[in-house]
């Protein structure tokens, strides 16, 4: 057989090889239906905290390479008492070539009971392998947060909260709020890991935004006790899953409650 | 008593290896920002075919495949770790295949193409069929399947035919001939 002849050969078979490849991707979603991954139709998460979530604080900083500040757009500022909360929201914004994506943003509607003082929000994205672990940026160009002011009166003590001890190795053992003692049997919370690799990696990635049409957010301020702001991703890593830090200035009141919903919102 | 001639010289063993090795740089040093599925495939498919087409035998490019998986494992290039093995022994095996199809006349682009793109997507299916036996539900893998495998063969074919550029200025250049390396 002549060399041209192997090559047709070749290309046929390439040409069968696509157009198999070509029907899964056409007839997939219907051979493989997507897993329902939360009972709620809708919500991946929709729990309600209250101030026993505060597992951290008190303290002036959130975890980054280098300690990060807690106000929106702030840098760490020494007299700041932060309370800190870690969710995990059981989704993840998804960025990257929409050709080969379905891309997504994460919607999270909040809803405070008896806010004290002010309450900052930001997210952390989960990574694995040597990829550092993604959060909004703080500083400079394209920083972004997201917070929200309450008028209730200062509570007492905040009993759950313990300070977070900055590790030399930057990679942090974060106990996580959602059902606490889910595993009754071993009385163990859930735990996440963030990891960072040098000053400034990871951070960027994610965003805080109120409106979807502009996805890199910027800092907001609100007084609105409920109220939506999104979790947008750019970057081909947007991280496996998504952890909201809540966290809050001061000890809040006995009825404090935080609900949190998390929804995936396609964009594409 | 003869000697027992081994299979691969000394020499094709050390080119064998430093081809392997080669990807693995390639792979680390080398980060386009297409964002396109498979667009490596352009530049760590040249040094298997280069490889194979050099020593013209079968097994050439399984061994290229065996010490790039090795390396790629040891220096933990993405998440899969040990199963990048067999992801470099399938692309190095298809090469080989590919080079008994086309009597290891890689040199021609034709015949680069066509195992550059073979390697390639050798290298995305068992990719994807890792994913699936890690775990990963189909549901999200089929996703952009189609694009994907035509962007891989794309791209693989491309470093296929940078391959057979290379083979043919070696051949020209006399440092390799056709019927020996």
């Amino acid at each position: 057989m002549k060399l041209l002849s192997r090559v047709v050969l070749a290309c046929l078979l390439f040409g069968c090889f696509l157009v198999g490849m070509g029907a899964l991707e056409m007839f997939g979603p219907a051979l493989f239906p997507q897993p329902v991954r939360d009972e709620t139709p809708g919500a991946l998460l929709d729990e309600v905290f209250t101030k026993a979530g505060f597992l951290y604080g008190p303290q002036s900083w959130r975890p980054g390479y280098d300690p990060i500040g807690i106000s929106p757009g702030k840098e760490v500022a020494e007299g700041d008492a932060w309370y800190l909360m870690f969710i995990d929201l059981n989704t993840t914004p998804v960025s990257g070539n929409p050709n080969v994506k379905q891309l997504g943003s994460v919607r999270i509607r909040y809803n405070f009971t008896e806010l004290s003082g002010r309450a900052a929000f930001h997210v952390y994205g989960l990574t694995t392998g040597t990829t550092a672990t993604r959060t909004n940026r703080q500083i400079g160009t394209k920083n972004c947060g997201f917070m929200v002011t309450g008028t209730a009166p200062e509570g007492g003590v905040m009993p759950a909260a313990t300070p977070l001890t900055f590790p030399s190795s930057h990679q942090y053992r974060i106990t996580l709020s959602n059902s606490l003692f889910s595993d009754t049997d071993n009385l163990t919370a859930g735990t996440c890991s963030f990891r960072f690799i040098q000053p400034g990696a990871g951070q960027g990635a994610l965003h805080l935004t109120p409106n979807l049409s502009q996805p890199m957010g910027g800092i907001t301020e609100t007084t609105d006790q409920g109220g939506i702001f999104y979790v947008t991703a750019t970057g081909a890593n947007a991280g496996n899953n998504l952890i909201l830090l809540a966290a809050v200035d001061r000890p809040q009141p006995d009825g404090f409650a935080l609900r949190v919903r998390s929804e995936f919102v396609r964009t594409t | 008593m003869a000697a027992r001639t081994p299979y691969f010289s000394l020499h094709e063993i050390a080119l064998l290896s430093l081809c392997g090795a080669l990807i693995v740089v390639l792979n680390t040093t080398f980060s386009l920002p297409l964002k396109i599925p498979g667009h490596s495939g352009i530049y760590w498919v040249v040094p298997v075919i280069v490889g194979v087409g050099i020593v013209k035998k079968p097994g050439a490019g399984t061994y290229i495949g065996l010490i790039s998986g090795i390396l790629a494992t040891f220096f933990g290039l993405n998440t899969l770790h040990l199963f990048n093995l067999l992801i470099y022994l399938a692309l190095g095996g298809v090469v080989d295949l590919a080079g008994l199809l086309f009597l290891y006349r890689l040199d021609n682009p034709a015949a680069g193409f066509v195992a550059g793109a073979a390697g390639n997507l050798a290298k995305m299916v068992v990719n994807y069929l890792l994913q699936t036996f890690l775990g990963i539900p189909a549901a999200f893998i089929v996703i952009g399947i189609g694009i994907a495998s035509v962007t891989h063969l794309v791209f693989g074919g491309l470093g296929g035919v940078i391959a057979a550029l290379v083979l043919r200025s070696l051949l020209k250049a006399g440092v390799i001939t056709r019927d020996r390396a």
